[in-house]
C-alpha cells in the first residue's frame, strides 16, 4: 500500500516509491538517500506540526511536515523482499 | 601554490571530522563542533613530512556534487579547477554509504579522471562506530576500490600520521579511474556489518527526550539556566582574589613610576585611568568567561544543538523562516560576524537574509561579560555572593538571553512579513549522533581561542580608548574639557532613553569591538574627577551610582547592550555576504531602533509610574 510517510509512525520502516516535491528539494533529499527503493524509518517525531526525523542511510534527517507529505512510501512484507538496484 | 611540494584537498560529507582532522595535521584551529555546516569557506594550511612541505585544504562538506548552497558551490568548483594534486574523502565509519556516493561522483568528474588525480578514503570516527558495534572490511573496500583506505581516528595522533604517510606515497602517481565502478549501496552493504542491532536505542531515547513535546523546552531552558548558574556561582571568588592582587599592585606601580622620575600627571592618566580599569577588566571578566566558554563549547561538541534547532524548528516556521537560523544565532552567540558567515548553510536566500539580519539579536562573546556584570552590580541587592545571588543572576541572564531569541523571532516574523514577503522554503536538518566532547581539548580550546581572544581585544582596544578620553578629558574647550562637551551633546537622547551622555558615547566608541563599553564608562566617570577608593568590587557600584545610575539605568543598558547596531566586524561581514549596503544598513537600523525605542519605553514607563 502506498502513503505519504506522515502516516508512518513511530519507529516504523518503509520504502520510498515516488517523491513529489520540488526539483531542489527532490535533488536535496536524493543526495540524503531518499530515492525510490531506499528503506528508510521513523525516528523522532516532535512536537505536532514540528519537524520529524527519519533514518536513512544510517543518518538521522529532520524534515519538514508539508516535505514529509510529498514522500510516498509503501509498506508490508512485499517491501522487504524486493531487491532492485537503485543507484541510477 | 607552485612553492609547495604537494596541495592536498580534504572533502567529504557534512560532519565527519574533517575540520578535526584538518587542525590535526596542520596544527591550526579551524572552529569545529558537532553539527554539519561549520565549515562554510576552504581553509588552508601547511604540514611537513620527511622535510616536504605541503598544503591541505578543507572544504566544507558536501552531500553531493549537485550543488545546492553556496557552500557547496565553493567545494565543487575546488574539485573541478584541478588545483589538488590529491584528494582526501573523508566518511563518517558509521554512515559509509554516504560517503561513498560522494567518492563516485567526485571519481567521475572530468578532472579527476582527465589528470588521475589520486584518491584517498579516509574512514574517520572509527572508535564511535566500534563503540556501536559497526565493523569495517577495510580489506574488501581496498579490493573493490582500488585506491588506499585509510581507517582513522581524528582524535588519535598515529593514526594521523598514518593518513599523512598515505597522502605522501600518492604523490605524483596518476591514477586510472576508467575501469573502476562500484554501487555504493551493495558494496556498503558488504563491508560493513552491524553486530549489534539495536545500537541507535539510548540515543534515540535521548532524541526523544530533548525533543519531546514538553521536556525540550524545559530541558532547552534549564540547560541555558545550569550554564549561566555555574558561571555566576563559580566566578564569584576567583573574581575577588584577581581583584585583591591586580589591586595590590596599584600602589607599587605608581610609586615605581615616580622612582622613575616621571611627570605626576602622567602617572595618574596611567594608573588611575588605564591601569584600574583593565585591572577591572581583567578580574570582572575572565573568570565568567573562562567558566562560560568551555560549556558552551562542550555543548557544542556533544551535538545539542542540531537538536534545539529541531525542537525550535515550529517556532521558526511560524515566522516564515528556516530552522537552521537557530544554529545560526547559536554561532552568533559565539560571536555575530561568524553568524552571519554561518547563514550560508541555508539554501533560501531570503531565509538568508533574514538570519543575517537578525542574527545581531543575540549577545555576542563581547557583550556576555558587560550582561553579566550588570545584571550582578544591580539586580542583587544583598544577595550578592551568596547561593540564592548566583541562581537569581542566571535566571536573569536567561531572561536577557531569551528577549534575545523572542527577537530574533519577532524580527523575522517582521521582515518576512514587510520586506521579505515570501512562503517558508524546503530544508533538510541532519541530526549528528552524539559524541563525547574531549573535555582537556575543549577546555584548552575555549580558555585559549575565546576567553583570552576576548579579554586581549577589551584590553588592546580598552587601553588607547583610555588614552582617548583621558587626552579629551584634559583639553579644555571654552572653559569645558572636550568629554564634557562630547557626553553633553549626548546626554539630552541618553537621557530620553533612560541613559546617559557617558553610555551612549561609549556605546559609539564601542563600535570596533563591545567588550570595551563597560571599560570606557568607567574611564571616562574616572576622569570626570570622582576619585574612588578601590577597596573592594563594590566601589564599581559606588563609582557609578555616584553618577547617577539606579536600576532602571542599568536595565536601560543591559537592552541596549543587547539590541543595538552591530559592531564593526559584523557589519563589514554583512556587507561581504549580501553585497549591499541597503541590506547592511538594515541590518544596522533594524536593532538600533529596537534597542532605542524599548529603552525609551522603559524610561517613559518607569517615569510614568513613579519608580527609578
Amino acid at each position: 500500500m502506498v502513503l505519504p510517510l506522515s502516516q508512518i509512525d513511530l519507529g516504523e520502516t518503509a520504502k520510498v516509491v515516488w517523491i513529489a516535491s520540488q526539483k531542489a528539494m527532490a535533488d536535496r533529499l536524493a543526495d540524503l538517500g531518499f530515492i525510490p527503493d531506499e528503506e528508510i524509518s521513523c525516528v523522532l517525531k516532535g512536537r505536532k506540526g514540528g519537524m520529524r526525523a527519519y533514518l536513512v542511510r544510517n543518518a538521522v534527517i529532520g524534515l519538514r511536515e508539508e516535505n514529509i507529505n510529498e514522500i510516498f512510501v509503501q509498506t508490508g512484507p512485499s517491501s522487504c523482499s524486493a531487491s532492485l538496484d537503485s543507484e541510477k | 601554490m607552485d612553492n609547495y611540494h604537494m596541495v592536498v584537498a580534504l572533502a567529504g560529507n557534512p560532519n565527519v571530522g574533517k575540520s578535526t582532522i584538518f587542525n590535526g595535521i596542520t596544527g591550526l584551529k579551524q572552529h569545529t563542533a558537532n553539527w554539519p555546516g561549520v565549515t562554510v569557506e576552504s581553509a588552508s594550511g601547511e604540514f611537513s613530512l620527511d622535510g616536504k612541505v605541503c598544503v591541505l585544504v578543507d572544504l566544507p562538506g558536501t552531500y553531493s556534487l549537485n550543488t545546492h548552497s553556496k557552500e557547496e558551490e565553493v567545494a565543487r568548483q575546488y574539485l573541478c579547477s584541478g588545483e589538488a594534486d590529491a584528494v582526501v574523502v573523508v566518511c563518517d565509519a558509521t554512515c559509509v554509504e554516504r560517503g561513498l556516493h560522494l567518492l563516485k561522483q567526485i571519481l567521475s568528474l572530468e578532472t579527476i579522471k582527465d589528470h588521475g588525480i589520486p584518491l584517498v578514503l579516509c574512514v574517520n570516527l572509527c572508535d564511535e562506530a566500534r563503540k556501536k558495534g559497526i565493523e569495517i572490511d577495510f580489506d574488501l573496500l581496498k579490493d573493490v576500490l582500488q585506491i588506499p583506505v585509510v581507517s582513522c581516528c581524528a582524535r588519535r595522533s598515529q593514526d594521523l600520521a598514518c593518513l599523512k604517510q598515505t597522502i605522501l606515497q600518492c604523490e605524483g602517481t596518476s591514477c586510472n579511474y576508467d575501469c573502476l565502478d562500484f554501487s555504493p549501496k551493495h558494496l556498503a552493504a558488504e563491508t560493513v556489518y552491524y553486530t549489534r542491532t539495536n545500537y541507535r536505542k539510548r540515543e534515540e531515547t535521548i532524541d526523544r527526550i530533548v525533543t519531546g513535546r514538553f521536556t525540550g523546552t524545559l530541558i532547552m531552558v534549564l540547560l541555558l539556566l545550569t550554564v549561566f548558574w555555574l558561571t555566576m556561582a563559580g566566578a564569584n571568588y576567583p573574581s575577588g582574589l584577581l581583584w585583591d592582587l591586580l589591586f595590590s599592585f596599584e600602589g607599587t606601580l605608581a610609586s615605581c613610576l615616580t622612582a622613575l622620575g616621571l611627570p605626576d600627571l602622567f602617572i595618574q592618566a596611567l594608573v588611575y585611568g588605564v591601569y584600574r580599569v583593565l585591572a577591572w577588566v581583567v578580574s570582572v571578566m575572565l573568570p565568567p568567561m573562562a567558566i562560560f566558554f568551555p560549556l558552551f563549547t562542550l555543548l557544542e561538541d556533544l551535538g545539542y544543538l542540531p537538536r534545539i534547532a529541531f525542537h525550535m524548528d515550529r517556532s521558526f516556521k511560524r515566522c516564515r523562516a528556516c530552522g537552521k537560523q537557530c544554529l545560526t544565532m547559536a554561532m552568533g552567540f559565539g560571536c555575530n560576524a561568524a553568524g552571519v558567515i554561518g547563514c550560508r548553510i541555508i539554501d533560501s536566500p531570503r531565509e538568508r537574509l533574514i538570519a543575517i539580519l537578525t542574527n545581531s539579536l543575540v549577545p555576542c562573546n563581547g557583550r556576555f561579560p558587560t550582561l553579566i556584570t550588570l545584571i550582578t552590580l544591580f539586580f542583587l541587592a544583598g544577595i550578592q555572593g551568596t547561593f540564592t545571588g548566583s541562581f537569581v543572576a542566571a535566571l536573569l541572564l536567561t531572561a536577557v538571553i531569551l528577549a534575545g531569541v523572542c527577537a530574533t523571532l519577532g524580527c523575522s516574523w517582521m521582515l518576512s512579513h514587510t520586506l521579505l514577503k515570501g512562503v517558508p522554503s524546503a530544508f533538510t536538518l541532519e541530526l549528528p549522533p552524539y559524541r563525547r566532547p574531549q573535555i582537556g581539548k575543549v577546555l584548552v580550546r575555549s580558555i585559549l581561542d575565546r576567553t583570552l581572544f576576548v579579554l586581549g581585544r577589551a584590553a588592546a582596544v580598552a587601553a588607547p580608548a583610555g588614552l582617548i578620553i583621558w587626552i579629551l578629558a584634559n583639553t579644555a574647550v571654552n572653559g569645558q574639557s572636550l568629554l564634557l562637551h562630547l557626553t553633553g551633546f549626548f546626554d539630552p537622547l541618553g537621557k530620553l532613553m533612560g541613559l546617559d551622555g557617558v553610555i551612549l558615547m561609549a556605546f559609539l566608541l564601542g563600535f570596533p569591538a563591545n567588550e570595551i563599553v563597560v571599560p570606557i564608562i568607567l574611564m571616562a566617570y574616572l576622569q570626570s574627577g570622582m576619585l574612588v577608593e578601590m577597596t573592594d568590587s563594590a566601589a564599581l557600584f559606588t563609582l557609578l551610582t555616584a553618577n547617577g545610575w539606579t536600576w532602571k539605568t542599568a536595565l536601560c543598558m543591559l537592552v541596549f547592550c543587547l539590541f543595538h547596531w552591530p559592531c564593526s566586524t559584523t557589519c563589514l561581514t554583512i556587507k561581504k555576504e549580501t553585497g549591499s549596503l541597503k541590506w547592511t544598513a538594515v541590518a544596522i537600523l533594524l536593532p538600533t531602533l529596537l534597542g532605542v525605542t524599548l529603552c525609551i519605553a522603559i524610561n517613559t514607563a518607569a517615569l510614568c509610574l513613579g519608580i527609578s
